[in-house]
């Protein structure tokens, strides 16, 4: 990623932290309703 | 015999990069899609099972994850064609804050049937407020330039989104001729007019003319377009094909030129070139 106007690196990490877990809470919930299908 | 290497792309190609943008690729928003894919997997097995209650839940919570994802995707063009224009008015629909409602929803929804309902709206919770963090939210105000009237630049704003989608328009029909030259001819016309927008929105003071001028060309560079694609195939091959490219070269000619009148601000020269189009047009068979 790149820096953009007014943005600093410890705020783009803390967007891409943030940006992560919501891609591992939808996974997980996936994958929590996977298991319990099986 | 060999040759050196040069595509259309190269220095000197036929297809010109200037004014281009890449598109920033946001990877998290594309994960989404993956993401999402065990719940519709724990669906199928649901209805392999014939438990129509947790399939129809959990098909239910993919569809909101989906097109909560395809939403974020959305919202981010529609945050970088912002960001790319001078003004610009925000985007009608705020996709991504509907699209970490639809998210948080999504795992709501799976978690409650697989796990409860209070865990259902914790994760919920935490999806949309890391959702909003992480994708940020759709740009909310109008921007534009000091100086120059908000409802100036609103005009000028709408003005300019509505000649984009004429340019959608010619693209479309353009492509549905396939012919590559054809394509790739529209695609620079476009590009051109795109670089007339932006002096458009550099200065919208002269929003009248340059509307009088977008109008004429743009609607006329896509009725001919149309009417052209519209042909059957045989008749594309014979003059026709001849004609409409030389149109082309005309109009995009026009556009750099006005252009530079347009940031010259010689009013008379560039009402004299609109006549010229108009009759161009006339005689082409397309009324302006």
């Amino acid at each position: 990623m790149v820096l953009g106007a007014g943005q600093t690196g410890e705020g783009l990490m803390l967007r891409g932290f943030a940006a992560f877990v919501v891609v591992a809470i939808v996974l997980f919930t996936g994958l929590a309703a996977f298991g319990a299908a099986l | 015999m060999a040759q050196r290497f040069g595509g259309k792309y190269s220095p000197g190609g036929s297809q010109s990069l200037e004014g281009r943008r890449p598109e920033r690729v946001n990877v998290f928003a594309r994960l989404l899609y993956v993401a999402a894919l065990p719940v519709l997997v724990a669906g199928l097995m649901a209805v392999a099972g014939g438990s129509a209650i947790e399939a129809a839940i959990e098909l239910a919570a993919f569809a909101l994850l989906i097109v909560g994802a395809w939403l974020l995707n959305e919202g981010i063009k529609a945050e970088q064609a912002f960001a790319a224009r001078t003004i610009a008015r925000p985007p009608a629909v705020p996709r991504k804050i509907l699209a970490a409602g639809l998210t948080a929803a999504g795992v709501l929804v799976a978690q409650a049937a697989n796990v409860g309902v209070i865990e259902g709206v914790i994760f919920g919770a935490i999806t949309a407020v890391a959702h909003l963090m992480g994708f940020g939210l759709d740009p909310l105000a109008a921007k534009g330039i000091e100086g120059v009237g908000r409802a100036e630049s609103q005009r000028a704003a709408l003005a300019i989104e509505e000649a984009e989608a004429v340019v959608v328009e010619i693209r479309k029909a353009a492509g549905s001729v396939r012919d590559r030259e054809i394509a790739d001819r529209a695609e620079a016309l476009a590009e051109r007019a795109r670089a007339l927008f932006r002096t458009v929105e550099e200065d919208p003071r002269d929003l009248r003319r340059a509307r009088k001028f977008l109008g004429v060309y743009l609607e006329g560079a896509r009725d001919a377009t149309v009417k052209y694609a519209g042909l059957s195939t045989e008749l594309r091959g014979g003059p026709a094909r001849g004609e409409y490219l030389a149109l082309l070269t005309d109009l995009e000619a026009s556009f750099a030129t006005h252009r530079e009148v347009l940031l010259a601000d010689d009013k008379t020269d560039l009402d004299i070139e609109i006549e010229v189009l108009r009759e161009r047009l006339k005689q082409e068979g397309l009324e302006a």
